[in-house]
């Protein structure tokens, strides 16, 4: 009896939509394309906010300058590459549904989406506190550390795929 | 100026006695020492990115049936090169020289393919990489065992 | 020696045979590249939004450049480095590509946008808001890396 997840991995890779992307001559490279270079818009954002966090870039800026705005681009960088990532695993859910590095990077963005949220639940909120020093508490630097490791991750796992 | 780009890779390779990889992951799965070619009939065709692949069923000398993957590049980049979805169905003889895998699955990086019409077209792409195989040079017969 | 018996030296040096013939090697440097692209693409979209006034309200323009010039250049340092690395691993098929000589032409263009971005950044008043100079040359400058980044992905597609 075949897994749930493995039947609609299947289903997925044999629709319309699975089958057009795979067999097209330019939409697969494009969307490829759209989606690694989209990790300079959402990890390199994200990178430099971590890096601010962390003491390390425009430490004589307040945080909550670079981290307010950030937000909502870093979110819609992350909306695309999600949709592309999708749309690529769409075209062969089947065959990835087993690549283990494809499978250590979905858990490595939920390790990602959690620490997203425990610190902006937390520390975030009251950034008023913390915003020009040089080192904040050791939750804040321990968020952006878990994001800064975690995208470098991300974006190591996502090329190995290729090469399981 | 396709052919031409093609021609130029051609010998600058053939000059260089080069090993190249697919700038992908060629290193990773193939053997650029192993140069093989097959001839074999069509079983299945996977016009697919970010690869295509054909399977063969080859006979080797002692008649003996085995079936063989082929991996080839993206459609895209095939098209480009003037080998459409179209060129190839079930039952056609493909002869295909390539690279043998290196885990000693049945499986091959198609460098060059001589298509039912006689034509010849690379299966990667200049861009991708891999040896550049002259046919017949170097290579085993049809369906012989890896050594 | 002219190019291409430079890239002919480079493919049987002892440089290229390794990474020809390593498997993980080539997948690593190819990491690097991309963690590197990730790095670089931050601090220019970081400075590209104070230049549109975006961010960092209170940070001067000219600012951005000097604190950010230090990472971007390190991330630089990291493209080009593993750019010859993989080069290395197939300098004649690379030359031969299309793509591939687009992309260092969009660098020089890229590189050379980039100094004309920096020299107007740091003469850019502290209070001040970005000229439509800066602006300009912000936008292309961006542009240019964008072509660049393009240019890498379509070498892999042809």
């Amino acid at each position: 009896m075949q897994s749930l997840p493995l039947l609609c991995c299947r289903w997925l890779e044999a629709s319309w939509v699975g089958t057009t992307i795979r067999e097209s001559d330019n939409l697969f490279s494009v969307i490829e394309t759209t989606h690694v270079l989209g990790i300079a818009w959402t990890a390199g954002l994200i990178a430099i906010v971590d890096l601010r966090l962390l003491g390390i870039v425009l430490t004589r800026s307040p945080a909550s300058q670079l981290v307010r705005p950030l937000v909502k681009l870093t979110w819609y960088g992350f909306a695309w590459m999600f949709t592309s990532g999708f749309l690529l695993f769409w075209s062969e859910a089947d065959k990835l549904y087993f690549n283990p590095l494809f499978r250590a990077k979905v858990l490595a963005l939920a390790v990602l989406g959690v620490n997203q949220l425990v610190f902006h639940r937390g520390a975030f909120q009251h950034i008023g506190d913390w915003d020009l020093a040089l080192n904040p508490s050791g939750s804040v630097r321990l968020a952006a550390g878990v994001s800064l490791a975690g995208w470098l991750t991300v974006i190591a796992l996502g090329r190995a795929i290729a090469y399981v | 100026m396709h052919r031409l780009s093609a021609a130029l890779v051609v010998s600058l390779g053939l000059l260089c006695s080069y090993r190249g990889v697919a700038h992908h992951s060629f290193a990773a799965e193939f053997d650029g020492s192993k140069p093989v070619r097959l001839v074999g009939v069509i079983t299945r065709i996977e016009w697919t990115n970010p690869h295509s692949y054909f399977y063969l069923d080859v006979k080797d000398s002692k008649g003996v049936v085995s079936n063989w993957g082929c991996e080839a590049g993206n459609p895209g980049a095939l098209s480009r090169r003037g080998w459409k979805r179209g060129d190839i169905k079930f039952g056609d003889t493909l002869i295909v020289d390539g690279y043998l895998a290196k885990d000693g699955s049945h499986l091959i990086d198609a460098r060059r393919v001589i298509l039912p019409d006689g034509r010849y077209v690379f299966g990667g792409s200049p861009g991708d990489g891999g040896p550049e195989v002259q046919p017949g040079a170097g290579a085993p017969a049809a369906g012989a065992a890896p050594r | 020696m002219n190019a291409l018996e430079a890239c002919a030296w480079l493919a049987h040096s002892g440089i290229g045979n390794a990474i020809r013939q390593s498997t993980w090697g080539f997948a690593l440097i190819e990491m690097v590249h991309l963690a590197s692209l990730a790095l670089l693409g931050g601090c220019l979209l970081v400075a590209a939004l104070r230049v549109f006034g975006r961010i960092l309200p209170t940070c001067a323009i000219a600012d951005v450049d000097r604190n950010l010039i230090g990472l971007a250049t390190g991330a630089l340092s990291a493209l080009l480095t593993s750019g010859v690395l993989l080069f290395a691993d197939g300098p004649l098929r690379y030359y031969a590509n299309v793509a591939f000589r687009t992309k260092l032409l969009l660098l020089a263009a890229a590189l050379a946008a980039a100094a004309v971005t920096r020299r107007l950044l740091g003469q850019t008043p502290p209070a001040a808001a970005a000229s439509p100079n800066l602006k300009a040359a912000t936008a292309l400058t961006l542009a240019l890396w964008l072509g660049v980044g393009i240019a890498g992905r379509v070498i892999g597609i042809l």
